[in-house]
């Protein structure tokens, strides 16, 4: 540069002298002109040295700008390089992650509500089949046992009656004995008062002598008949006696008999309606408890289809995660066609546009731009019904 | 005889919902997991409803409800949109496809069932 600057500094006085020269030449008669000329020539020249000097160190110092772009603009150029390649190679593993979430949250919630679902069915089924029982039954089985027990209670009790009334049969055998014993003692009377006739007749057959003797045979058989029928009336009164023993030893027996059973059927019928008491008692425990447990059933039937109904939320995360997936292949696309196209603008406003275009739930929108109170005014709500 | 509904649905929680809702109910309930299964299996049946998602794979729920309009048999079944689709112009776009009825998910049950009832076709 020190030579281009003696250049620079020197020809403007060879200018100079050129024109002091020419002036001479033209105009020898003002020489002072030439004096004049030379003088601006020169200070022409110092000012052309300064301006160029200027201008030769604004040079270097943009070549050391220059420079410090270049070296700035390869360290940029290698972070994009960097940044292209997180997103080329990182994002897709993002993606991964995200499909296998979603996939897995999937997978998981849709096992849940089978079994949820298996289980409502069990639930509804167990209940069908207890009203049904409650339905059929009703108690009508247990009062059909307790109509069949009174109903053999009534049995044993006419049982009862019927022994009653046969022990008090045998017991008015006992007038008869008595009657027979009184005919056993008229017999015995009429028996000895044939054998006073036969004994008078006897003596009166004694008195007639011969003429009586036959009578008095007669008399004598008549006197051995009535000895004979004393006798029979004695064996007959023994008889009755003994009978009347026995008679009595069996009523003692019976009624002993009867009193135990009338015992036995009182006691029975006390334990019988104790039984049947305690039975319907807890015939009625059993019936409230099977209604209480029915109606937890039923709460826990309603529980789980209220889970189930919460298991909607998987359908919606589904969507929501679908859609970042689609968007990063999206952006994933412009990224490089930006890079292969070397001009590294990428569309931001124009992605952000497509992905709301995507957009199916209500959060998507709320999510996007939570300042913006139009989505609610453009989206049903959710749960909500439009009637065409 | 129980009358019977479609539920086109490709989410299993879904149409785990819906079913039971609609069994206790005492409708019979057909379950298909996208438009193209639906079609499969409602042919030769009676369908008195149908309740059928937008979003699904192989055929979509628009798609669907167009095929099922432009079906003799079922052009006059009623049509219930089920959807996560909460936007405007995506319920014109149902609305002019035929469907009867755009709920916006998640649904409660009740409402659900007093859709079904004002729709179902005797």
């Amino acid at each position: 540069m020190d030579g281009e600057l003696k250049v620079y500094l020197v020809t403007p006085f060879i200018i100079a002298v050129l024109l002091g020269a020419g002036a001479v030449f033209f105009d020898a008669y003002i020489p002072y002109f030439a004096v004049l000329w030379a003088v601006a020539g020169a200070v022409i020249g110092l000012m052309f040295y300064n301006k160029l000097k200027q201008i030769s160190t604004r040079n270097r110092e943009i070549e050391i700008e220059l420079k410090e772009l270049q070296q700035q603009s390869q360290v940029n150029s290698r972070v994009e390089d960097q940044h292209r390649q997180v997103w080329e190679q990182i994002v897709p593993v993002w993606q991964r992650h995200l499909i296998s979430s979603r996939d897995l949250s999937e997978g998981a919630i849709n096992e849940l509500s089978a079994r949820f679902s298996h289980l409502v069915t069990l639930i509804v089924d167990t209940r069908n089949v207890a009203l049904a029982h409650q339905q059929t039954d009703n108690g009508e089985g247990f009062a059909h046992d307790k109509k069949m027990l009174t109903t053999f209670f009534n049995r044993l009790k006419d049982y009862d009656a019927a022994t009653d009334k046969l022990f008090d049969k045998i017991e008015s055998l006992q007038g008869f004995t008595n009657d027979l014993d009184q005919m056993a003692l008229a017999v015995a009377n009429i028996a000895e008062q044939t054998n006073m006739l036969a004994l008078n007749a006897a003596i009166e057959a004694a008195r007639a002598g011969d003429a009586g003797r036959g009578f008095a045979v007669v008399a004598q058989e008549v006197r051995e008949l009535s000895s004979q029928s004393g006798g029979t009336g004695e064996q007959i009164a023994h008889k009755v006696s003994e009978v009347k023993a026995v008679m009595g030893n069996i009523l003692e027996s019976a009624n002993k008999a009867r009193d135990q059973e009338d015992e036995t059927l009182d006691q029975g019928e006390s334990y019988i309606n104790e039984v049947i008491e305690h039975l319907e008692n807890l015939a009625r425990e059993l019936i409230t408890e099977g209604e209480s447990l029915l109606q937890v059933n039923q709460q826990i039937q309603q529980q789980i289809e209220q889970v189930l109904v919460e298991l909607q939320f998987q359908d919606r995360v589904s969507q929501i995660l679908s859609q970042v997936l689609t968007s990063m292949d999206s952006l994933s696309v412009q990224l490089r066609q930006a890079s292969e196209d070397h001009s590294m603008t990428i569309d931001v406003n124009g992605v952000l546009a497509q992905m709301k275009t995507n957009y199916t739930t209500v959060e998507e929108h709320r999510q996007h731009n939570p300042k913006d109170t139009q989505v609610d005014n453009e989206s049903a709500a959710g749960g909500s019904i439009n009637f065409f | 005889m129980a009358k019977t509904i479609l539920v086109v649905d490709d989410s299993m929680s879904i149409r785990q919902v819906v079913s039971i809702a609609l069994k206790g109910a005492g409708y019979d309930v057909i379950e298909a997991c996208d438009g193209k299964d639906a079609l499969a299996k409602m042919t030769g049946q009676k369908i008195h409803l149908i309740i059928s998602d937008v979003n699904m794979p192989n055929m979509d729920g628009i798609t669907f409800l167009k095929q099922v309009k432009a079906s003799p048999k079922y052009k006059f079944t009623p049509v219930i949109m089920l959807t996560t689709e909460a936007g405007r112009d995506k319920m014109a776009e149902g609305k002019a496809a035929g469907a009867k009825a755009w709920v916006v998910k998640p649904f409660q049950p009740p409402q659900m069932l007093d859709a079904v009832a004002k729709l179902v076709l005797p």
